[in-house]
This record gives structure tokens, sequence and C-alpha cells, in this order.
């Protein structure tokens, strides 16, 4: 992390907008929720950093942690087009796309080895074209709350 | 008299935690707890949905309670992030509008009545008793717990937050010792291992020194995701940190099937990279 959980929460009370958007603390963060567990104020820290990198995803600002977003967007793909998620299918358009085809292939192969992963090919299942229509409706649903609140903005 | 579940297994578990869902299945129907697969269920959007966007984050989970809510019956998972999502998106559509939205982007209806429950939760149950066959004497245990069962308190409600001891107690009841020690509850680098392996690594370096320190024999889990962090990087531990763990981590599941009498096979030991049979073997246990 650039900069730490205590000081995304005070730069952002200083306003700091660009720099806690362009940071790589809010792309790191996993959500392990442990600051907010513990934080004597009681600050949902974990929450605020989400909140963050939803807006920063908004916003259009470039994510200090490319690959780390590049995992997540893949991920959610594949769930958008299948439904469910195979992890060899993940790793390898991962890899792909981070230009590192061979990244982790020592992984990959001993879970071949151990039959961690039994299947080549990902399965589709019934609830898949289920799924994909709720990426589209989510996806028009926050096209036009952001339209109304940029509208809202605007008067 | 058993209990009956939908049981939702998560993709993890078809794949490279195959051996979570085949001994949480195997020990269940020793037990008489009957889990039945969620119908037509997907994926719970695990670390992907929240980290990009909010309300797939709520849907993609939710789509399986409304499946379970048709089914009738508790939701039952092993899996921690499994269970933290569908938890999560529970808790969120507590929230009148949330659950308009919800229902007008699946396009059915849901009243959001759904009990989720993790199965260290349903083990845990007074009314249960394991038929021990073979107990887990001499075993020290580090019973690892991770992020996503105990936290947020408020969702989850698992078990104390700091010092969790569910699956504590389930291996102490299957004769096993288990350690305690201060890492129970620290993150291992969670869905980093692709994207920032070094994160990763320093994190699960640090868990698993603290699982030696504490003298344990294996670790216990409850996640995949924490079980390939353990596991899968103790070569790569060696090479960065020159400690040569060779700790064995297994799921509680494996743990439970092993006292109930299963074999080594049946549980899929084989699987871990760590290969845990030569020190069971040690112990008489496997």
């Amino acid at each position: 992390m650039d900069i730490t959980p205590r000081q995304v929460m005070r730069a952002i009370q200083m306003g700091l907008k660009d720099n806690v958007l362009s940071s790589s603390a809010i792309w790191v963060c996993v959500s392990c929720q442990t600051c907010s567990a513990r934080c004597p104020l009681e600050i949902d820290i974990a929450r605020v950093m989400e909140t963050l990198r939803h807006q920063a995803i908004r916003e259009k600002v470039k994510p200090a942690e490319k690959h780390i977003e590049t995992f997540q967007r893949i991920f959610l793909g594949l769930v958008e087009s299948r439904g469910r998620v195979h992890e060899l299918e993940l790793g390898l358009r991962y890899n792909l796309a981070s230009k590192d085809p061979f990244a982790n292939s020592s992984l990959a192969g001993g879970m071949l080895r151990k039959r961690k992963i039994t299947s080549i090919r990902p399965s589709r299942v019934k609830g898949a074209s289920e799924v994909k229509e709720m990426f589209r409706r989510v996806r028009s649903l926050e096209a036009r709350t952001e339209l109304q609140e940029s509208r809202e903005k605007h008067q | 008299m058993g209990s009956v579940y939908s049981y939702y297994p998560g993709c993890t578990q078809l794949s490279s935690a195959k051996e979570f869902d085949v001994s949480a299945r195997l020990v269940c129907r020793k037990l008489g707890i009957d889990l039945r697969e969620l119908e037509d269920w997907t994926c719970c959007g695990a670390s992907a949905a929240h980290t990009i966007d909010e309300l797939l984050s709520i849907v993609l989970p939710a789509r399986n309670l409304q499946i379970a809510e048709q089914e009738g019956l508790p939701l039952a998972t092993a899996c921690a992030m499994c269970y933290s999502r569908l938890k999560i998106a529970a808790h969120e559509l507590g929230d009148a509008a949330k659950l308009d939205q919800f229902k007008e982007i699946i396009g059915r209806d849901f009243h959001n009545t759904v009990q989720v429950v993790h199965l260290l939760e349903i083990l845990d149950s007074e009314k249960m008793s394991f038929p021990v066959e073979k107990p887990l004497q001499d075993l020290k245990i580090a019973c690892y717990y991770g992020c996503l069962l105990t936290r947020p308190r408020n969702i989850v409600g698992f078990d104390d937050e700091e010092n969790p001891h569910k699956m504590d107690k389930l291996m102490s009841s299957l004769g096993a010792e288990s350690v305690e020690w201060g890492f129970k509850t620290e993150c291992c680098g969670a869905s980093l291992p692709f994207s920032r392996p070094d994160v990763v690594l320093k994190l699960s370096h640090r868990i698993l020194y603290h699982v030696r320190q504490a003298g344990a024999d294996c670790v216990a889990v409850a996640c995949p995701m924490c079980h390939s962090n353990l596991d899968t990087r103790q070569n790569e531990m060696k090479a960065k940190y020159k400690d040569d763990f060779e700790l064995p981590v297994l799921y509680f599941t494996q743990l439970l099937g092993l006292a109930l009498g299963f074999s080594a096979h049946e549980l899929g030991l084989e699987k871990h990279f760590v290969d845990p049979r030569p020190m069971l073997k040690s112990k008489e246990l496997a």
C-alpha cells in the first residue's frame, strides 16, 4: 500500500480526492475487515475503501494496481458469460490479459498433477443466461442512476 | 432424526477444492445431515463483484437465496467465501429499496427469509454427536478461521470476532489438541495470488510461521482461498524466507472425516501440495 488506511481516512477529511482515488491502497485492500473490526472510532474503513474503489471506477480514474483490477474484471466476465467460474480458464485468461502467459504455471501444473483441476472445459449451467440478463439490467439501472445524478448536479 | 438443508457448493468446490466438497458431503451423510444441492446455483460473485460493483455484489449471491427460498430450506455452505457473500447479500436486502431493486433485476418474487448457515455452525449444535471411530489423538491442530467467517461481526455473527472457537471445539471433541495461537483471524492475502503474489506470500508466510511457533502438526481451514494460499506456496516461502514449513493444511471436514473412519483417499488427502499422509501415518491416523 502506498498510503495506509489511516492516511486514506485523513486524506478524505482534507478533501484530497484525486490522491485517494488514484492510490494503490484502495486496490490492494482485500476487504479483510480487520481495520473495521478494530477501529477505535468505529469507522467502517473497509466499506469506505470499497466505496472509493467504486467511485474511482465510475470516474474512470486509472487504477494504480492495474493487475488487481484486470483480475477481478476477468473473474466477473466469466460469471457473466458462464454463470460459474472455472479456475483454469480464469488463470489462462488472466495470463493473456496481463501479457504474462506463463505466470503461475508451476501452480497450474501442480493443480493438474494433483488432479485438483480435472476438467479442462468449463461447464455451462442453465442459470447462465439468467445471470447474463441480470448483468445487463444492473448496467442499465446504474446508467439511469448516473444520468439522473448528473442532471441533478447541473440543475 | 437428521436435519435438511439446501446446499451451496460454490465454484471452487467443483475444481481446486473438490476435496472440500467431497469430504463435506461424506461427513454430512454419516452424521444424518441431509444436504440437497441447490438447483441450478450460480457464482456468488466472490471477491470480484464487491471489488468492482456494489449492486452486482448483492444480486449475484441473492439469486441463490431466491432459489433457496423457493425450496423452503435453510441454505448451508462449507465455503467461507460463499458464506460471507450470501450473508452480506441477505443483510443488505433488509433494506426495502434494495430488495425492490433486486426483485426488478431478477424478475421474480422474493421475501428475503432464507437462513444462511455455515457447516461449522450446524456441527456446533448441541444436538450433534460424533460417532468417532478413530480419535485424533496426539494430533496438534492450529484452527485458522481467516477473515470471512468472523467479520463483519454484525453481519456474519458466526463466532467471537477476535478469538473464534467453533472449529477448535469440534477438533477437541474428535480427540485432537487445538493449539492456542494469535493468528486465527489474520488475513492470508485472499484473492491476490495472481495479481499481487508478493502480498499473499508475505501474509501467508507470517501465518504459517506462527502455526509452527505454536507447535502444531497441521492447520485446519474452512476456506478454499485460505487453503490454496497456505498450502500451495510453501515452496516459494522456502525460497524467499528460508522457512521450510512442510506444514499440511487440511479442511476441517477432512479431519472430521478421518475421525469418523473414512480413508485418506476417500477424503482426497492426496490432493494437497503438502502431503499430510506421512505426518498422519506417523500418528497412526492414515
